[in-house]
């Protein structure tokens, strides 16, 4: 029909979306067009009609399990752990554990071995020579005699004197 | 401060307690009481669920939404000002979790829809004594209520989502706009299109 409003306008009608200048003129307009009441009646009706349908499916639905899969996403989680917090958590782990105790023997057994690895340079061989003493008088210093079995001479070969020039 | 919390080993109440208000719920979560949030799970989820089912059809996928859209809430508990109701702030994370959910699944314009179908329950319509329209009475039939749920189901999920709204908690135009982002034309828009496809298949069980 000629002047009817259109589509969208008759739309907003329904949905009471029109201000109220609008309003009345469509309310006034849908009193003499059976077309555009018709209109606007089936659009409510739809409406209803969606809204009760999805909730009479859903009314019997059970909803009794979902805060039990909510809650233990949402529980508190524990604050940041520091770095001693962690260790000391892992230390009661068996893995962790065997590591420590690892670690705590190859650290033993580098000090007990240290001496080993600081000693002062050792005197060596050099053709028929031989050490004949070592003898230590301090951490730092050695006292070695080498000698000779060619003319029987003996080399004192003392180590360790830097350190003690340090000091 | 939480004065008002509930019971927090057992989550039931102990005695008679005074109703609290959304608001006052939202601030005894945030300090950590999960009761309080249980207390606004239980009030808001069949809501969040009609919702969610509205959108996606389907009943698990319902119950997941759900929980996501509760999680999601619990973690943005510090974001809610208060400046809009709750629920105002739970169905706009609903339509936004729902639209996303399907977008994931890729259902879109997945579903074929056989109008034969709604031939037999429409029949039962027309031939009802009672010619008051009476949406209840009509949805008695479920296989009146399954064809509808099924044209729903049609519709490509934006315009759904859109008349889900509009329809089942009687949003206004501006506050579907704000929910899912975008303009109010483009809620009319597809408000309009979305029902001009339902009244195709509908249109004898309405006057």
């Amino acid at each position: 029909m000629s002047g009817c409003p259109n589509q969208k306008v008759l739309q907003r009608f329904a949905d009471g979306e029109l201000r109220r200048l609008g309003r009345s003129r469509i309310a006034e307009h849908i009193n003499t067009c059976d077309l555009c009441a018709r209109e606007i009646r089936q659009l409510r009706q739809m409406g209803q009609l969606v809204s009760a349908a999805i909730k009479k499916e859903t009314e019997s639905h059970d909803l009794t399990p979902l805060w039990e899969r909510i809650r233990p996403a949402i529980a508190p989680t524990p604050s940041p752990r520091t770095m001693p917090d962690l260790l000391l958590t892992l230390l009661w782990k068996p893995a962790a554990r065997a590591a420590y105790a690892v670690v705590i023997v190859l650290l033993a057994g580098l000090f007990i071995l240290r001496p080993l690895f600081l000693t002062p340079d050792r005197p060596f061989l050099i053709g028929q020579a031989r050490v004949d003493s070592v003898s230590t008088y301090s951490p730092d210093i050695t006292v070695s005699v080498m000698v000779s079995h060619a003319d029987k001479s003996a080399v004192v070969w003392i180590t360790g004197l830097d350190a003690i020039e340090e000091n | 401060m939480a004065q008002h919390r509930l019971n927090s080993t057992s989550g039931r109440q102990e005695g008679p307690r005074p109703q609290l208000s959304d608001f006052q719920l939202v601030q005894n979560a945030r300090e950590g009481d999960q009761d309080s949030f249980e207390e606004l799970v239980r009030r808001y989820q069949q809501k969040v669920y009609t919702i969610a089912y509205g959108i996606c059809h389907n009943s698990d996928d319902a119950l997941d939404i759900c929980q996501e859209v509760f999680i999601k809430i619990h973690r943005k508990l510090n974001d809610f000002r208060g400046a809009s109701s709750f629920y105002t702030w739970v169905y706009r994370i609903t339509a936004n979790v729902s639209i996303d959910f399907q977008r994931r699944k890729k259902k879109v314009a997945s579903v074929e829809f056989d109008e034969k179908i709604l031939e037999e329950p429409l029949q039962q319509a027309r031939n009802a004594e009672d010619k008051k329209f009476d949406p209840r009475r009509i949805l008695d039939g479920k296989e009146i209520r399954q064809a509808i749920l099924k044209a729903i189901e049609m519709l490509p999920e934006d315009q759904r989502a859109t008349l889900v709204l509009r329809e089942l908690e009687n949003l206004s135009y501006k506050e579907i706009a704000r929910a899912m982002n975008c303009s109010l034309g483009t809620v009319m828009s597809r408000l309009h299109y979305g029902r001009k496809k339902l009244k195709e298949i509908l249109s004898p069980l309405v006057s």
